[in-house]
């Protein structure tokens, strides 16, 4: 996604969830959007066991 | 006060010195020390002598108070204080109705003769590894207090570094005990998740959340552990075992007990003194290299899950109150809640994965040895340190070493590790689920051996209380 088509998803997403962005905050919720992709991208191709639980609890 | 727990309870139950004279002892010191280091967001003094009266009446007609007799405590301000209002650092919450009942912990704490004292300081919601917190005001190290004492915890952590307390309570979603616990010399456990109960306490992450004690020995925070053990229903994730005492442990060294220092992901971006002090419990637990697959991976999910349920909990405000919250989290809340469904589907199990992972090298070694963080302190409003020539956040990069484990439930304690003339750090040891016993075994033989203690801050030596009390009652948040 580029910079632009990020900052509209971002808004239109924030708006679907009754959030409003002011000036300072959208830059601000932008650059953590970034920072969580960034943090997705660790693990989004990573191989996994297709039998795992994903239990949101744990359960030890 | 330089008395640990178990002193001051023996004190008193041997009738040496008074509770009362313990607790106004207490609050003489918080009185010369909480405005500088802003540890206290409120305190209960009237209750406190009224318990105190009451251990000592206790004592007097031969009745045993319990374990923790006299013994003074205070609580992260997200547990719940009845006839207080629980603050959860945030303002939001400062308008609530005052709690109605106490946490469990904190009447688990009670019932075995502990005495509460107040609430503490700490980063809004418990988003946070630094404790400077935009409504409260930072709460400083008591070995520095231009510096950060760590969070989220971080009341917790600097109350009982600087004395004010022997022991205190904290919470940990994703290093939040460890971390300030680290940071100020003191030691800080998080126990498997499930173990402790968290009833009365306000959540972050449900599926992330532990609650657990800090103390400035082995044996205080064993002796305080064992009391806080025991399962209750009313915290559905608490689970339904018996309790596992580890003071009796203590005795027992852990000589047999197999240890491996983690390389890879828990060496890069670690300071010089971060591994030397890591090496140096090695060395002397004889550790083995080992090497944990996924780690990063496991951080990136917990940072990823964090943001979402913690942002999906607090909707409802970041939608009609947006401007109340602390700007640092409310954006970081909000960003949480716009990630898409399948990077969080995909979190989970990796959560998943990472623990069979974890558990697999634990077929192999009791004991994990990881730093707890990458750095020591750094000064209050600090947003970057410099790492091997490159700038990196603070904030981001405190919990690189803690996250992974919080992420799969495994306890860790925390231990500070002895240095001279040197800022505090700590290193973590890690077990399997329920294997608590193990750590307090290795901590109490490292602390034997003189490889780990908590030491006073040098500069709180002989410092007097101020002439006129600070007033900082819990009324001036909302009445009690």
């Amino acid at each position: 996604m580029t910079e632009e088509s990020t900052a509209r998803f971002v808004e239109e997403a924030a708006a679907l969830q009754g959030l409003e962005l002011g000036g300072d905050s959208l830059a601000a919720v932008l650059a953590n959007v970034r920072i969580l992709r960034a943090m997705a991208a660790e693990f989004a191709d990573l191989p996994l066991p297709a039998d795992l639980d994903p239990a949101a609890l744990l359960r030890l | 006060m330089d008395l640990t727990a178990v002193e001051i309870a023996a004190e008193v139950r041997e009738g040496r010195r008074s509770a009362v004279e313990v607790v106004a002892a207490v609050f003489r010191q918080i009185a010369a020390l909480n405005t500088t280091l802003n540890c206290f967001t409120g305190t209960v003094r009237d209750r406190a002598i009224m318990a105190a009266e009451d251990v000592d009446q206790a004592v007097k007609w031969g009745r045993d108070p319990g374990p923790l007799c006299g013994v003074p405590f205070a609580v992260k301000n997200l547990f719940d204080v009845e006839g207080t209002v629980t603050l959860a650092g945030s303002t939001i919450c400062a308008e609530n109705p005052a709690a109605a009942a106490n946490a469990t912990l904190v009447e688990r704490l009670q019932a075995a003769g502990a005495v509460l004292v107040g609430s503490l300081n700490m980063d809004e919601y418990a988003y946070g590894f630094t404790t400077e917190n935009s409504h409260y005001g930072p709460t400083r190290n008591p070995h520095d207090p231009t510096l950060i004492a760590g969070g989220s915890s971080g009341g917790s952590a600097a109350a009982v570094a600087a004395g004010l307390t022997p022991i205190s309570l904290g919470s940990d979603t994703n290093g939040s005990i460890r971390v300030p616990a680290a940071l100020c010399g003191v030691y800080g456990l998080k126990p498997t998740f499930g173990r402790l109960s968290r009833h009365g306490t306000t959540p972050f992450v449900h599926s992330l959340d532990h609650v657990g004690p800090f103390a400035r020995s082995v044996r205080d925070l064993a002796l305080v552990y064992d009391v806080l053990q025991g399962s209750d229903p009313r915290d559905p994730a608490c689970v339904d075992r018996p309790a596992q005492p580890v003071s009796e442990l203590l005795q027992s060294r852990g000589s047999t007990v197999r240890t491996g220092m983690l390389g890879g992901y828990f060496r890069d971006g670690a300071s010089p003194q971060a591994l030397s002090i890591l090496e140096a419990v090695a060395w002397k637990l004889r550790a083995r290299p080992v090497e944990l697959s996924g780690a990063k991976a496991a951080r990136a999910a917990a940072f990823c899950l964090t943001a979402a349920e913690g942002g999906s909990l607090h909707l409802p405000h970041l939608r009609t109150r947006a401007h109340d919250f602390d700007p640092a989290v409310r954006d970081r809340l909000i960003a949480g809640v716009l990630q898409p469904a399948s990077v969080l589907a995909k979190a989970q199990r990796v959560r998943r994965w990472f623990l069979q992972e974890a558990l697999k090298l634990f077929e192999d070694v009791d004991v994990l040895l990881a730093p707890a963080t990458p750095f020591a302190a750094t000064p209050i409003g600090q947003a970057t340190t410099v790492l091997a020539g490159q700038t990196v956040s603070v904030r981001a990069n405190l919990g690189l070493y803690a996250q992974p484990f919080s992420f799969i439930g495994l306890p860790v304690l925390t231990v500070p590790v002895v240095r001279a003339k040197a800022l505090p750090m700590g290193v973590q040891l890690i077990a399997a689920p329920w294997n608590e016993g193990l750590l307090f075994q290795v901590a109490a033989a490292l602390e034997a051996e003189g490889v780990i203690g908590a030491k006073q801050p040098s500069h709180l030596r002989g410092v007097q209380p101020s002439v006129a009390p600070v007033q900082m009652e819990a009324e001036a948040h909302g009445g009690q």
